[in-house]
């Protein structure tokens, strides 16, 4: 004889079980995130033999037979691999140069007010101009080497990386930083024991945003007289019709700064475990 | 009793849309009918030519809306998309491309012809010396095509020349610096490059064209004949009313009238008898031939080349200047 609690469940356990049957039906989100990628891929499709323009707009299927095109050939004598490797080395170095500029200056704003009086105007001011608006004061200042591009990377990454580093330090309660004074911690350990720890969530989600804006300031980096990269790339293709290498470009650089965020992440799951479980 | 009223907010801003997509199109066609005359979005480079005359002097009809572009694909674009129906002061290399992409558009009228120069420093004295040099041309423009050509021409390998793409302006800039060593670019910054130091190891004289939808030739010929009409007044102006015209050209060069007179003297802004006689007569020989020279550098440049060139005819429409030449703008 079964336990009576075997026979009929109590209506607890009831409850769980059919909260536990809908959640094992419930579905994987990756099926949806799949799903709006094909619903997207289909309307293109669709739209693109409506609108019968390959330069208006090309189908998916032409793109990726350009794309196919360039990973085994090249356009205009430059080889698609030869634009990402350039362009990638471009968008670290701009970006690990203006990460280590900005998180000095977003830790000596938040620390010091005269230099938070000093700088913070600056960065404010400088934060909403386009890069476009760069490229003719960079190419007379600087010419038209490596140094203009690398330096508009740069000048993109500090806004963001110092105002996201400020901001965190100064998030910090200070109930802990006076909590660990009080058993006894220098300055010197209270801000790389306490004040770092805690600030890092932010720190981090800067840096991932930071990324992204160098990789959106990619196109008009390489309008300064580049001569390959996939900013090259979209305005070459641009400029002779080519529309279907337009999105080859663009496809690229989203799938490469993709890439580089998912690896921030799991970065940022290392470092600091505890993020968004509080 | 939440659903349903989703539902009835759903049903009402269908039928709203429905309501307006109706309105719309009924305006439109109502307006197109009401009207011989329908509004045209007119792409045109701000620069001495008939098209920023004539505006300045209110010589085209009021259903023609200017719309300055960057270059000649960029305007290309727009008329593929709609926003613009006309487009002037195009060359030979967005023709060709035009060509090559079996765009619905037809040249309507050879408007004038420019001067533009491969501008270098004083240590390069012919094509030889360009050899390890840097370059900079606008990408797809005449400049562009232009040095291929003479890269061609004098026997020296591409490859062996740094070309790099830069707008007119930061070439001038670039070139005072010294960050390139010459330019193949077209006035006002050539005749800069030119006082700057420069001197030019070859000029050429390419033409501009005006360029019209196939869809507003074939749904409105009067207000193209009447645009035709319109810019073979101002091309007229400009011959007829020199200090006028000089004033509109110093002005859009920040005052600078030595420029302005300089660009005034490289440029012949032709009648459309001239275009005829030139470029769009028997069966407009002379213009497709110059088209088809670009369409194999163009398709060169390609993706995705052809194997067999289209015929250059097809993106040419003589029928508009022909009767322009032969009174009918009287």
């Amino acid at each position: 004889m079964n336990p009576p609690h075997k026979m009929l469940p109590a209506s607890g356990e009831k409850t769980a079980r059919t909260k536990q049957s809908l959640r094992g039906r419930r579905t994987h989100p990756l099926f949806f995130s799949l799903l709006s990628i094909a619903g997207v891929l289909l309307a293109w499709e669709a739209l693109s033999r409506l609108i019968h323009s390959p330069v208006l707009l090309p189908s998916p299927s032409a793109v990726v037979h350009a794309a196919i095109g360039l990973a085994f050939g090249s356009f205009q004598g430059v080889s698609l691999w030869d634009d990402i490797v350039i362009s990638t080395v471009r968008v670290l170095l701009g970006y690990f140069i203006g990460l280590a500029i900005g998180l000095l200056l977003g830790l000596a704003m938040a620390m010091n007010r005269t230099i938070k009086a000093l700088v913070d105007p600056l960065i404010e001011g400088l934060r909403p101009v386009p890069p476009l608006a760069w490229i003719p004061l960079l190419v007379i200042w600087f010419g038209i080497g490596e140094f203009p591009k690398v330096l508009l990377l740069v000048v993109t990454t500090v806004p963001i990386v110092s105002i996201a580093t400020m901001g965190a330090v100064l998030g910090v309660q200070t109930d802990m930083a006076m909590a660990a004074r009080s058993m006894g911690a220098s300055g010197r350990q209270v801000m790389l024991h306490v004040v770092l720890p805690a600030a890092l969530p932010g720190i981090l989600t800067g840096a991932r945003i930071a990324t992204a804006a160098g990789w959106s300031s990619l196109v008009a980096v390489e309008m300064i007289a580049a001569e390959r990269g996939l900013g090259w790339l979209i305005w070459q293709a641009s400029s002779y019709l080519e529309t279907s290498v337009v999105f080859v470009g663009m496809v690229c650089i989203a799938a490469i700064a993709l890439s580089i965020d998912r690896l921030l992440r799991a970065m940022e799951a290392k470092l600091v475990p505890w993020k968004g479980k509080v | 009793m939440h659903l349903t009223t989703s539902r009835k907010f759903t049903r009402i801003l269908g039928l709203a849309l429905v309501a307006s997509l109706a309105a719309v199109a009924c305006g439109t066609v109502t307006a197109q009918a009401a009207t011989d005359t329908p509004a045209l979005t007119v792409g045109y480079f701000k620069g001495p030519n008939p098209e920023t005359v004539g505006q300045k002097y209110g010589l085209f009809a009021s259903n023609i809306r200017f719309s300055s572009v960057e270059s000649g694909v960029t305007a290309f674009q727009e008329m593929v998309g709609g926003s613009m129906q006309l487009a002037g002061g195009i060359g030979t290399p967005p023709l060709a491309l035009a060509l090559l992409k079996s765009m619905p558009l037809k040249v309507i009228y050879v408007e004038y012809t420019f001067s533009q120069a491969l501008v270098v420093g004083p240590a390069i004295k012919g094509p030889q010396d360009l050899v390890g040099k840097t370059i900079a041309v606008t990408t797809g423009t005449t400049g562009d095509q232009s040095f291929s050509t003479y890269l061609k021409k004098n026997g020296v390998n591409p490859s062996s020349v740094k070309t790099i793409n830069m707008a007119g302006t930061a070439m001038l800039g670039a070139f005072k610096r010294g960050d390139i060593a010459g330019g193949y670019i077209w006035d006002p910054v050539r005749s800069a490059m030119l006082a700057a130091g420069g001197h030019a190891l070859e000029t050429t004289t390419p033409f501009a064209a005006v360029v019209a939808s196939e869809a507003v030739i074939k749904d409105h010929p009067a207000a193209i004949q009447s645009y035709v009409c319109a810019i073979a007044k101002a091309n007229d102006f400009i011959q007829t009313h020199h200090q006028e015209a000089l004033k509109v050209f110093t002005a859009l060069l920040n005052g600078d009238q030595a420029t302005a007179e300089q660009v005034f003297k490289t440029r012949e802004y032709l009648s459309p008898k001239d275009a005829m006689t030139r470029w769009m007569g028997n069966n407009a020989t002379n213009l497709a031939g110059a088209i088809k020279d670009v369409v194999a550098w163009a398709n060169a440049k390609s993706a995705t080349p052809m194997t067999q060139l289209p015929d250059a005819h097809h993106i040419i429409d003589a029928s508009f200047v022909t009767a322009a030449a032969n009174g009918a703008c009287k």
